[in-house]
């Protein structure tokens, strides 16, 4: 557990630096201490004032008022780009789309046409080695480890 | 993580105003509206557009000292958004820790930009006058206080306006300059230093009356040379 004697001016100072004087924004697991010791301490009490005052220097910095209509604006200046962009991202997914319209119902045929083929007409056992019973399950494990069959 | 509506609060804290919008609020997430906008729903564009438009333009603003500038990054920004939605993938951050280093990485270009000699920053900022009577009003502590964090090393800056200006956390500040906490501690406190060094300078240079504390809030500050008000 800590206490507000393991605080010192130059650690709390430290904190002030990196999280300006708003206790509210200073770390959970200093801040009681923190400010315990900005209390009891009158060189930490300074130091708090002038972090606070230097916070408050830095509010007066204001940004531009901007226009209601902003975002319309911005929206009219990325235009050309963003319809670029919708435009290119279209063509891309309708080239995609038709190749897909294309190529996955061939694919799908192609494979059902081939196991057909396989199946009636006993060829599979002729080119995986004759007469040696082959299972399903030895086909699925083929790539992997299973080359016995291999002519 | 900052909500849709921690912009407009933080501007009226430091007397700015966020993006305020002619159209009804959308209610939907950020999430929601990308997946729209990956479906390319413009609308969900601009509501997102909408929602963060403030925030993102007033980092950009405070990190390149230009309203021009500004307008531009913010159109980067949301052609960004338009080109990445597809991709988006919700469980690596949070969007607007996302937008945020997204701006972040425009605003850091374009500084690097401006180092290879191809503008000059100062010109970029609001003139400070001439102290008038030996006053600073509000808005010239303001140019100061510009110039100063302009001054800053560009990740010390983009730091300190992350922290100061737009209220992240630092674990957030890290994602988003994608370093450590104790580094972006480390830029924090070497950028408090450096501008504390810089505005000490500059208000010395002018008059700093308690008078001119009080119009700006300020009252406290010391470290300031008072040069009498003549």
């Amino acid at each position: 557990m800590t206490s507000e004697r393991n605080m010192t001016l130059e650690r709390f100072r430290g904190i002030l630096d990196i999280h300006g004087g708003d206790p509210a924004r200073w770390p959970d697991e200093v801040r009681a201490e923190a400010l315990q010791f900005s209390r009891t301490d009158p060189e930490g009490r300074e130091a708090l004032k002038s972090a606070t005052s230097f916070d408050n220097m830095m509010d007066v910095w204001g940004v531009p008022e901007i226009p209601e209509d902003f975002t319309d604006r911005l929206m009219a200046g990325a235009g050309d780009n963003l319809l670029d962009l919708e435009g290119h991202r279209k063509k891309r997914a309708g080239r995609f789309g038709d190749l897909s319209r294309i190529l996955v119902p061939t694919a799908l045929a192609a494979s059902l046409a081939l196991g057909v083929f396989l199946g009636t007409t006993g060829l599979s056992a002729t080119i995986f080695g004759g007469s040696q019973n082959i299972t399903v399950v030895d086909l699925a494990y083929l790539s992997d480890t299973r080359t016995e069959f291999l002519p | 993580m900052p909500g849709p509506m921690d912009g407009k609060a933080r501007m009226d804290r430091t007397g700015n105003h966020s993006a305020s919008t002619p159209h009804m609020p959308d209610e939907r997430t950020d999430e929601t509206l990308l997946s729209g906008i990956a479906a390319g729903d413009m609308r969900a564009l601009r509501a997102l557009s909408d929602r963060h438009v403030g925030r993102i333009f007033a980092l950009s603003y405070r990190m390149l000292g230009s309203a021009d500038e500004a307008d531009e990054v913010a159109q980067e920004a949301l052609i960004r958004i338009w080109k990445n939605a597809g991709g988006w993938d919700p469980g690596r951050a949070a969007f607007t820790t996302w937008l945020h280093r997204v701006v972040t990485n425009l605003c850091l270009d374009r500084l690097r930009r401006r180092k290879d000699g191809s503008e000059l920053e100062e010109n970029l900022l609001p003139p400070v006058g001439p102290v008038a009577e030996g006053r600073i009003a509000g808005k010239e502590l303001g140019a100061i206080v510009a110039a100063g964090i302009a001054s800053l090393p560009d990740r010390q800056r983009a730091a300190l306006v992350l922290f100061h200006y737009e209220e992240h956390p630092v674990g957030e500040i890290a994602e988003i300059l994608e370093t450590t906490e104790v580094s972006v501690e480390s830029l924090l406190a070497r950028a408090r230093r450096s501008l504390r060094e810089n505005l000490k300078a500059d208000l010395a240079e002018g008059a700093f009356t308690a008078a001119d504390a009080d119009a700006a809030s300020i009252s406290g500050w010391k470290p300031v040379v008072l040069k009498g008000g003549a």
